[in-house]
């Protein structure tokens, strides 16, 4: 009898709010599988909830007395998170995958990747306002970058007891952008801004300009904002790897095998920071109130952006595809495209939406970068 | 939770000089584009007459650059499934 008991004993540490985490675990998953959002990641995460949320748990370290126990997903955490590997090893990745075409073809419409950062910025002030300490706020509007491993990189680089909410909101919140974006399109222009038809003028992009591309930012961000650099630096160098044409292979490698086996693991052991006394807390809401800002005024600062152009230029341009400066690729571009579709069903914007999409993936970079410049750790 | 304003307009500058500061960088980037696009495009071959004759009949079609409509673009991208394939519906696959 006094076996079995002690076989159960453990069933005694469980607490509430490690129940609200098996649920919370438990509702990425259904999201995940049923809904489709962003499968690869909350997934993972949903999974890793309720396995360090286990009373006792040995996937995490556990401390009992003097004792350390160490736990896998708490060493993967060290080693691949906090020292900041895995998202710049996922931006090689990225980078391969990238084509940076459409935006060499017309690099003016870069200009609205810049604009589409404004949620970041404005999130920033507004965490401030809500009483959180700057380095805590601005791990916050990082999720603005719509950005996965931008949000990690940052978050992590001002060691946020956040990070946790962070990201589940950044990836979450990627996921939503068909639901977010087009109220607040539909809200900021009118019918006949919408049906604003633009000329699609292809130009030619030589093999070395495609080439040269990656290493000029790489080179200007770096010197612009050198705490950036190895995150724009990994990003470019993946895209390099995939023009310069002579190494197909390992291109290929980085798309799929890399990103794949990166993507597996960051999920599970983002999870090491979901342990429920961190996770459950009314912050927490807030966070996701917040990310939610974010990605609306990144929205609203894209086509807010093309409207202000509109008003000194001859050659309107349709505001709606401002939006598409965020950098949920290319989720953004194509929610753009199809309100277009959905308002003139032979005005096709796609074509500018995508090259507006891949700046603001450099953008959003860039703008990660600026605030590790511009703020203390 | 608490109402900071203080915290807030600290926080302006910030807002501020970020702004400015990812403009900047992204006008150098479009202006770097413009110059490497200049210094890597090769000059026009000399249009033959034939295939300027072409050109004309042609609609979209400007001189030596074809100007493709959006159109057939994206029937393009159609071709490769960028716009209705369930992998595109998942982010983190093109991440």
């Amino acid at each position: 009898m006094d076996g079995l008991s002690s076989l159960f004993s453990n069933v005694l540490n469980l607490d509430i709010k490690q129940v609200i985490m098996w649920i919370i675990g438990g509702i990425l998953i259904f999201l995940a599988i049923k809904k489709k959002m962003e499968p690869t990641l909350l997934l993972p995460i949903g999974f890793g909830a309720i396995l360090v949320n286990l009373p006792m748990s040995g996937a995490i370290t556990q401390t009992t007395g003097e004792v350390v126990q160490e736990g896998p997903i708490s060493i993967l955490f060290e080693n691949g998170i906090a020292n900041e590997l895995f998202p710049l090893l996922l931006f090689v990745g990225i980078g391969a995958m990238i084509d940076f075409g459409p935006l060499l073809s017309n690099p003016k419409l870069m200009i609205f990747g810049a604009a589409a950062q404004f949620g970041i910025f404005f999130t920033l002030s507004m965490a401030s306002l809500f009483g959180f300490e700057l380095k805590d706020a601005a791990s916050i509007a990082i999720i603005g970058a719509a950005d996965g491993p931008t949000s990690i990189f940052v978050a992590n680089y001002f060691g946020t007891k956040y990070i946790g909410a962070i990201i589940v909101a950044a990836y979450s919140y990627m996921a939503l952008v068909p639901i977010v974006q087009p109220p607040v399109i539909k809200l900021l222009t009118t019918k006949k801004e919408r049906t604003i038809r633009m000329e699609y003028k292809a130009g030619n992009v030589s093999k070395t300009a495609r080439i040269i591309f990656p290493i000029f930012v790489t080179v200007l961000t770096g010197l612009v904002a050198p705490n950036a650099v190895a995150l724009i630096g990994f990003l470019m160098f993946g895209n390099l790897i995939r023009e310069c044409g002579v190494l197909d292979s390992l291109s290929q490698t980085a798309q799929s095998v890399l990103s794949n086996l990166i993507t597996l693991f960051l999920g599970i052991t983002i999870a090491e920071k979901m342990q429920a006394d961190a996770f459950l807390d009314p912050t927490t809401l807030l966070i996701l109130g917040l990310g939610l800002v974010a990605f609306i005024f990144d929205t609203a600062g894209g086509v807010l952006f093309a409207k202000l152009i509109n008003l000194f230029s001859r050659k309107k341009i349709n505001p709606m595809i401002g939006a598409a400066g965020i950098s949920a690729f290319p989720m953004s571009a194509r929610v753009v495209h199809k309100l277009g579709l959905e308002e003139d069903s032979s005005n096709f914007l796609l074509t500018h939406t995508i090259g507006i999409n891949v700046s603001g993936q450099i953008a959003s970079v860039i703008a990660g970068g600026l605030i590790l410049n511009l703020i203390a750790r | 939770m608490k109402i900071d304003t203080d915290a807030f307009l600290d926080s302006l500058p910030i807002m501020g000089n970020g702004l400015l500061g990812i403009f900047i960088v992204t006008v150098v980037i479009i202006l770097g584009i413009y110059l490497l696009r200049a210094l890597t495009s090769r000059k026009a071959e000399p249009v033959k007459p034939d295939a300027a004759a072409e050109a004309k009949e042609e609609p979209g079609v400007t001189g030596t650059v074809k100007k493709e409509s959006a159109m057939d673009l994206m029937k393009e991208r159609e071709k490769k499934d960028f716009l209705e394939t369930e992998d595109t519906y998942n982010i983190s696959n093109d991440l």
